[in-house]
């Protein structure tokens, strides 16, 4: 009878408990993290009574909740995976828009700007025509201030992150330290006792964390879990926890770094880290930020000092020789203060630069040049190298192990360009030299035959202007007997001062100068022009002549203007590949496919994230109906139980009566 | 293991509804732009295409703009040298009639005196401003007037010898105007006293008005004026050739443009039959995954508890 009530009391109290467990499930079914927990029931040590084992009732053997570290730890990595392509994601494709759209984008303005160029072209003495293709240099240059100016309000956006996202990472590693405390007091108050909750709590933290930066967990047999990062810096060891710092690079004060504290000091691990958000702003720092500023910036320097170049080769409304249009970007040689060796770094060729960004660094030995875009290496002797399009030249004296140098050639090229032209007179339409045949004082001819000298166009400015003009006088013998040409007064010194020319033969246009004597007039511009028709000498001596004279009053001359618009159409950047605008487009076309290739693998990711969530949810999560009906058992056991005890007192009562009686 | 969670399900029933509102609205707002490609991650090869288009559609609707003003320039000039044209018959007519030994000295006079306004007439049209204040005849420095006449007999050329090429294709230029020293000054005569001398043809008109006016005129004149309206109509012929090259790059250029924007719409603009008929399937997706999020969601157990 005691047996009966016994059992019936055990079977109360442990039903209770299963109905407060689920009824503990059903309140959690929208905890985020929680894992649902089953009552494991267990029959009670029998009792021996005479020859038999005699039951004795249920008790609940264990409170456990339904979890399953092996898809856990599947959904922690597609989790961090996910984390990672989407803060990469999500900073790609804000340029992605940025880039290409034809309000913003760089290519209409690079195209209104040429075309204004044309305009100028069509009409060189017009003041509207200098004053559109002023307006629209200026459009141009703001255009190339916004894009650098979105890059670096992306980089401060980046910075920012990068520093929450550390001390996000100290605040979770320091909870999961305490909850490690708390896991293994509660694991040594007795082997059945099992913190479901805590865990939980801590799993749920471990996920949070892979969510900012990959981890690998390891779990010690006290219960308490260990975490590392990067290449195996323990951020959590049972109850310490480490924590990260961020700070400016030494090198590039823009740039942030991740290090990592020990008690002894700090170590950058910025290189190491990977996953998560953070690995996802690095990988978008290193991949596509830094390489389209610093190609935007290559497209600004290429067109600045191209059309500086060509724009000194003309002439002003005034007759003066053009000056600069545009000031250029320039080196940045950024170094700690602690080098031993110095260098000094130029451009030895815009056709030739990357864009990409470069470290030098010296090992004890040898200077090495790491090209940052594929991380190409190659070892550069002391003194002058050309790399890249860049002139290196290496101070060896004084060097130390660990020197080292970080070149951004093409950095500020976006930022640096400004308009050096505010005056539509100073823009150079026209071209530096004239050639004419020979006139008497009213501009009468004063010729014999019919030749003409094309109009000289230039290479270079030097010998310009002309300190005299240049003369072309034809002779049959000029050459020599019998060796037709023209003698060239207040030109290029003998014996360059004749250019071979024979009517009979050459009149239908001969080129000077040619292979014949290629650099004749490089003292006097680099000029070129073309001789055709039938030069005369009528007196001996005393034969056509043609002057090449400086270009006083040529307010039509668009000669210049023409060469500035073809700049537009000429393959000047990478390797001489390139047009300026076809060096956009394909950034365009690179960042758009880097960004396309994210957002296919983050969705993918996130389908691998979203099933191994599904499989988790299946053993861990809450069902409702499931509950309900657990309810409904528990409760008819329950209500069987307190029957037991009702029995047990019918029983009891009757065994008094019959006493009684 | 048949089991879901309770979270999981509701879970699933709203992404798929914001999976599929997500597809709507970015079907939805291709249908308001008309553009298939939103940015160039949708599609980077195609986006970049698109880029490298759009520059050459901008630089030959340039090289259209550009061929306009040549053929508005050359046009002008082909009309002053028609003008020219028409003056020089008469001229040689009243040259040839002044030749006739029936006229008397008042006779020549009269005839001079017409030649010289023609002459003046001549030299007007070798003046030709244009709509900008350009003197057509010029060269580079025109904005003052080439031809002056600053004594009886004189004339002289102020103008240089440039002339200007306007870019009509990305290969090809053309030469917007002639300048006047090609024109009126660099002139073959038959009169000259060494073979190849040249004379301005104001000057060849003047020695014919002098020779009238002393009754006494020289017939060897009127081939050198014979030779003036040759050589000015070789350059009318020469500036209407260069009006053809316009118009048949004009045309070229209309082609390409026509193809150009024919590629560029293939690769840009949205196929609206198959985006209108994704957009009602998206709408029909998304009405059903409504409806059966709250049919399922109102299945519980705990109703019939």
């Amino acid at each position: 009878m005691s047996g009966i009530l016994s059992i019936g009391v055990s079977a109360l109290l442990a039903n209770r408990q299963a109905m407060d467990t689920t009824g503990h499930n059903i309140a959690n079914v929208n905890t985020e993290g929680y894992s649902r927990q089953r009552v494991d029931f267990a029959t009670r040590l029998p009792a021996l009574t005479g020859s038999h084992f005699i039951g004795s009732g249920v008790e609940v053997a264990q409170i456990r909740r339904q979890y399953d570290d092996f898809i856990a730890n599947q959904m922690r990595s597609s989790q961090s995976v996910a984390s990672e392509l989407d803060a990469y994601f999500s900073g790609a494709s804000r340029l992605d828009d940025l880039l290409a759209d034809p309000d913003s984008g760089l290519q209409p303005a690079m195209e209104s700007f040429f075309n204004a160029l044309q305009g100028l072209a069509d009409d060189p003495a017009s003041s509207a025509a200098r004053q559109v293709a002023l307006a629209e240099a200026r459009t141009l240059v703001d255009r190339f201030h916004y894009i650098d100016g979105e890059f670096n309000r992306s980089r401060d956006h980046l910075n920012d992150q990068i520093d929450f996202t550390a001390s996000e990472i100290n605040r979770i590693a320091q909870s999961i330290a305490d909850l490690n405390a708390d896991v293994t007091v509660a694991y040594g108050v007795s082997d059945s006792a099992i913190p479901n909750d805590l865990l939980d709590q801590r799993d749920q933290l471990i996920n949070d964390l892979s969510k900012l930066v990959d981890i690998q967990v390891l779990e010690q047999s006290d219960g308490a879990l260990n975490v590392f990062i990067g290449k195996g810096q323990a951020l959590v060891m049972a109850t310490d926890a480490a924590t990260l710092s961020t700070m400016p690079s030494s090198l590039d004060p823009s740039r942030r770094e991740v290090a990592f504290n020990y008690p002894f000091g700090t170590q950058t691990i910025t290189d190491q880290l990977s996953g998560g958000r953070i690995g996802g702003l690095l990988r978008f720092r290193d991949q596509i930020l830094d390489p389209a500023q610093n190609r935007v910036g290559l497209i600004a320097l290429g067109m600045a000092t191209e059309l500086n170049d060509q724009h000194r080769l003309g002439l002003d409304l005034d007759g003066l020789a053009g000056t600069n249009l545009f000031s250029t970007g320039s080196i940045q040689l950024l170094e700690p203060g602690t080098n031993g060796s110095s260098i000094t770094v130029g451009y030895d060729s815009i056709s030739n630069l990357t864009g990409s960004d470069y470290e030098l660094s010296y090992d004890g030995t040898d200077f090495h040049l790491t090209r940052l875009s594929d991380q190409t290496t190659t070892t550069l002797p002391p003194g002058i190298s050309v790399v890249d399009g860049l002139s290196i030249d290496i101070d060896a004296t004084g060097a130390v192990a660990g020197d080292t140098f970080l070149i951004q050639p093409t950095r500020n090229g976006a930022e640096s360009l400004n308009l050096l032209v505010n005056d539509v007179r100073k823009l150079a339409a026209a071209g530096p030299l004239q050639s004419q045949p020979a006139v008497d004082l009213n501009g009468n001819p004063t010729n014999t035959g019919n030749a003409r000298v094309t109009l000289p166009s230039v290479s270079n400015a030097s010998g310009l202007p002309l300190g005299a003009p240049m003369e072309l006088v034809f002779s049959n013998d000029a050459g020599g007997s019998g060796v037709p040409g023209f003698t060239l007064l207040n030109g290029p010194a003998a014996p360059d001062d004749f250019l071979p020319y024979d009517p009979a033969t050459e009149s239908a246009g001969k080129i000077f100068p040619n292979s014949a004597n290629p650099t004749q007039f490089d003292a006097f511009g680099g000029m070129s022009f073309t001789i055709s028709g039938m030069p005369q000498e009528l007196v001996a001596g005393a034969g056509d002549r043609f002057i090449i004279n400086n270009n006083t009053s040529g307010s039509s001359d668009n000669r210049n203007a023409l060469s500035l618009a073809d700049l537009q159409g000429l393959d000047h950047l990478l390797g001489g590949n390139a047009t300026f605008g076809e060096t956009y487009s394909q950034m365009v076309a690179d960042i758009g496919a880097k960004t396309h290739h994210a957002e296919v693998n983050l969705a993918a990711q996130e389908g691998l994230l979203e099933r191994s969530k599904a499989a988790l949810s299946e053993v861990a999560g809450v069902n409702l109906d499931e509950e309900a009906a657990k309810l409904i058992q528990f409760q008819q056991a329950y209500q069987a139980s307190a029957q037991m005890i009702s029995v047990a007192n019918t029983l009891f009562d009757t065994l008094l009566s019959a006493v009684r009686s | 293991m048949d089991r879901i969670s309770t979270s999981m399900l509701f879970d699933r029933g709203v992404s798929g509804m914001l999976q599929q509102q997500a597809k709507l609205s970015k079907t939805e707002l291709q249908l308001a732009t008309g553009k298939r490609i939103m940015s160039p991650r949708d599609d980077p090869a195609a986006a970049a295409y698109l880029l490298d288009l759009r520059s050459t559609i901008s630089q030959v609707e340039q090289y259209q703009a550009n061929s306009d003003r040549a053929r508005a320039r050359l046009e002008l000039e082909e009309t002053t040298l028609k003008g020219v044209g028409d003056l020089m018959p008469r001229i040689l007519e009243l040259a040839i009639q002044g030749q006739n030994d029936t006229n008397t000295a008042p006779d020549r006079n009269a005839i001079a005196m017409e030649l010289r306004q023609l002459n003046d007439e001549l030299l007007a049209l070798a003046n030709t401003k244009d709509s900008n204040g350009e003197y057509i005849f010029a060269g580079f420095d025109a904005d003052s007037p080439p031809f002056t006449n600053p004594v009886e007999g004189t004339y002289t050329y102020r103008g240089d010898m440039g002339s200007r090429q306007l870019r009509i294709s990305a290969t090809r230029q053309v030469q917007d105007r002639d300048n006047g020293f090609d024109v009126f000054m660099n002139v073959e005569i038959a009169t000259g006293a060494t073979p190849g001398e040249r004379r301005n043809i104001f000057e060849t008109i003047h020695q014919v008005i002098t020779g009238l006016e002393a009754n006494a005129p020289d017939s060897a004149y009127l081939d050198d004026i014979h030779l003036a309206q040759q050589h000015v109509l070789d350059y009318r012929v020469s500036s209407g050739a260069r009006l053809n090259t316009i118009e048949q790059q004009n045309n070229v250029n209309a082609d390409f443009l026509l193809t150009m924007q024919t590629a560029q719409s293939e690769v840009e603009d949205l196929d609206y039959l198959e985006a209108v008929s994704r957009f009602q399937q998206q709408l029909l997706a998304l009405e059903a995954a409504q409806q059966s999020f709250s049919k399922v969601q109102g299945l519980s157990l705990f109703n019939y508890l």
